[in-house]
């Protein structure tokens, strides 16, 4: 069974299909990416998978269990991890702060325990996450930013910062909305490097992403997206010479 | 740091080492009735204020806390006035906390109620529907002829001194203090910038919403109760949208990034109509002016989130003569 099977998913906005009945599985432990041109619906795949956004046809199963209609949250606890395209941080917190944010879903001290624990006496759970934390945060090399307000972080951190504050949710899938954007080529190499790390630690990594080198280099399989349609998917050699991928989106060079 | 906001920042310095002194000398070393009542009425605003601050923190723009008060002043007042009841352990009086507490918690059960509601909708519709729950409640209590209606409800005990309403506001303080950096102060301030990305962080909205909505409620609930037991006479027009428009300019005024805030704005725009008598009858048109001044020159208020750190403080008072200081 694979981890996550995406089966004629469909979704429009006002008449529009950014999304029309796009199939495909995401085979655990592999780096899968996504890629197509701009507005052919790979964003509008994950807000569909991690719950921001409802599909209207087909059906979304995660470890068997079908998504449709649960929350985000519970999404979360079952295992999704995401980031986002337009970084969507919690600014006014610290770097730290958010990515011990992302342990809420595996946390649970409530109101009462924290407001009455006794004085100059950390909860051994808030420790426990602090240290989670500090160890995502050295994983993508942001140790020195911990008490940064993370809107003060450079544009390629604050791509990292995602990465770790979603990998604290403790995901068996991560996905990934074009981490790369915004990088110069040391950073991405770097990137290169943390995406492999991730998917050695077990986690299952979907990559959309536009930096063909990137992709061509790390992914094991690569799904296209043209219009909302599926248009190709293989090995990342095929999808090189796919006549139709390179008349969609690669272009001719290269 | 820019030399107004070293100046700022100096105000704010020299205003809270007034404050605490002028505090703790009234509370230990004089007693004035007319000093002593403002204190009280500046720690029950203080209270409101942050149980305002509470959803705020959260993103949840609440104008129904002045309802909520109304509901903790009402029921404490019907236990120890209508009821007269009464609940002593050995030497321990124990009837004004559990009148207290009971009206704590009918006023976290109006806000539950409330907080259903207002689970789907956000911005100015949450602020318009809270408005109209706070009017409701007002417009129940007028007609309620059981707690005395459109005559109001007197003969209430002076139960309320400055010293339970300085522990209950040191109480309510150290509750912020604590779960500001905690597991759900964390998710209130993520749900505060980014509800839909605190989601799929894993951030059950519905939950906790409704929680920063009862504890809200609870704590205005306490504050009315504080309120009747000091006023001795209350009526609904104590709880109407005035009240509840007051609340959110002390939090305003104040800061609204940090629980400072409203603590600093509930205690000096207590006292500022005090000390400039003139004011007194001009207050919401003073409020008002200084809300605007605020906006334009401070929109996040007086206390920001940075000055609650010691750092902050040393440089800031080690640079405040240096003429230029370059980042
Ligand atoms: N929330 C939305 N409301 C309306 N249209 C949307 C929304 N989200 C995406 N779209 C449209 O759907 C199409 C696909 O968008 P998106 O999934 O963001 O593309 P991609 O990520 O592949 O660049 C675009 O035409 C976009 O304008
Ligand atoms: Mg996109």
């Amino acid at each position: 069974m694979a981890l996550l099977e995406i089966n004629e998913v469909t979704k429009s906005f006002g008449g529009f299909n950014a999304l029309y009945r796009v199939s495909f599985a995401v085979e655990e432990r592999r780096i899968h990416a996504v890629i197509g041109p701009n507005g052919a619906g790979k964003t509008t795949l994950f807000n569909c998978v991690t719950g921001m956004l409802d599909n209207e046809g087909g059906t979304i199963k995660f470890e068997g269990h079908v998504l449709n209609g649960m929350k985000p949250h519970k999404r979360t606890e079952l295992g999704i991890g995401r980031t986002f395209q337009n970084i969507r941080l919690f600014g006014s917190m610290t770097v730290l702060e958010n990515v011990m944010l992302g342990r809420h879903c595996r946390t649970n001290a409530g109101i009462l325990k924290s407001f009455l624990r006794p004085p100059f006496c950390e909860l051994a759970e808030e420790r426990a996450t602090r240290e989670a934390a500090l160890e995502l945060l050295e994983f993508m090399e942001l140790a020195e930013k911990l008490h940064l307000r993370a809107s003060a972080l450079p544009y390629g951190q604050q791509r990292r910062l995602e990465i770790a504050r979603a990998l604290a949710t403790k995901p068996k899938l991560l996905l990934l909305d074009e981490p790369a954007a915004g990088m110069n080529q040391n950073e991405i190499i770097d990137l290169d490097r943390h995406i492999k790390e991730v998917c050695d630690r077990g986690i299952t990594v979907v990559l959309i992403e536009h930096h063909m080198s990137l992709v061509m280099e790390i992914s094991d399989i690569v799904t296209v997206l043209n219009f909302g349609e599926k248009i190709a998917e293989g090995k990342p050699s095929e999808i090189r010479e796919n006549r139709q991928v390179i008349e969609a989106y690669l272009g001719e060079e290269e | 740091m820019s030399t107004s906001m070293r100046m700022l920042s100096l105000f704010i310095a020299v205003t809270v080492v007034f404050g605490a002194y002028y505090l703790i000398a009234n509370l230990f070393f004089r007693t004035d009735a007319y000093i002593e009542s403002i204190l009280i009425f500046a720690a029950i605003n203080i209270i409101v204020s942050l149980s305002f601050y509470l959803p705020f923190s959260a993103g949840l723009l609440s104008l129904a806390q002045a309802g909520f008060m109304g509901v903790g002043a009402y029921m404490s007042a019907s236990i120890t006035t209508l009821w007269k009841f009464h609940f002593t352990v050995g030497p321990l009086d124990l009837t004004f906390f559990i009148a207290l507490l009971a009206g704590g918690i009918l006023a976290a059960i109006v806000g539950v109620l409330t907080a259903f509601p207002a689970l789907r909708i956000r911005g100015v519709y949450l602020l318009l529907m809270t408005l109209a729950i706070s009017e409701i409640i007002r417009v129940f209590f007028l007609n309620f002829e059981y707690t005395g209606g459109a005559s109001g409800l007197g003969g209430i005990p002076p139960l309320t001194t400055i010293w339970n309403v300085y522990v209950a506001l040191v109480l309510v303080v150290l509750f912020f203090v604590r779960v500001t950096k905690s597991r759900m102060g964390r998710a209130f301030e993520s749900m505060k910038e980014d509800q839909d990305a605190a989601e799929v962080m894993g951030v059950d909205l519905t939950r906790h919403k409704v929680v920063a909505f009862a504890i809200g409620a609870f704590l205005a609930g306490i504050s009315g109760g504080l309120y009747a037991h000091y006023a001795l006479y209350i009526d609904s027009t104590n709880f109407g949208v005035f009240r509840s428009i007051e609340i959110l300019i002390f939090t305003l005024l104040g800061g609204y990034e940090i629980y400072a805030g409203p603590i600093y704005g509930g205690f000096y725009l207590t006292f500022l109509p005090e000390w400039l008598r003139i004011i007194q009858d001009w207050r919401i048109i003073i409020f008002g002016g200084l809300l605007i001044v605020m906006m334009i020159l401070r929109p996040a208020g007086l206390i920001s989130k940075e000055m609650m750190s010691l750092r902050y403080w040393r440089s800031t008072l080690a640079n405040l003569w240096k003429p230029r200081v370059e980042a």
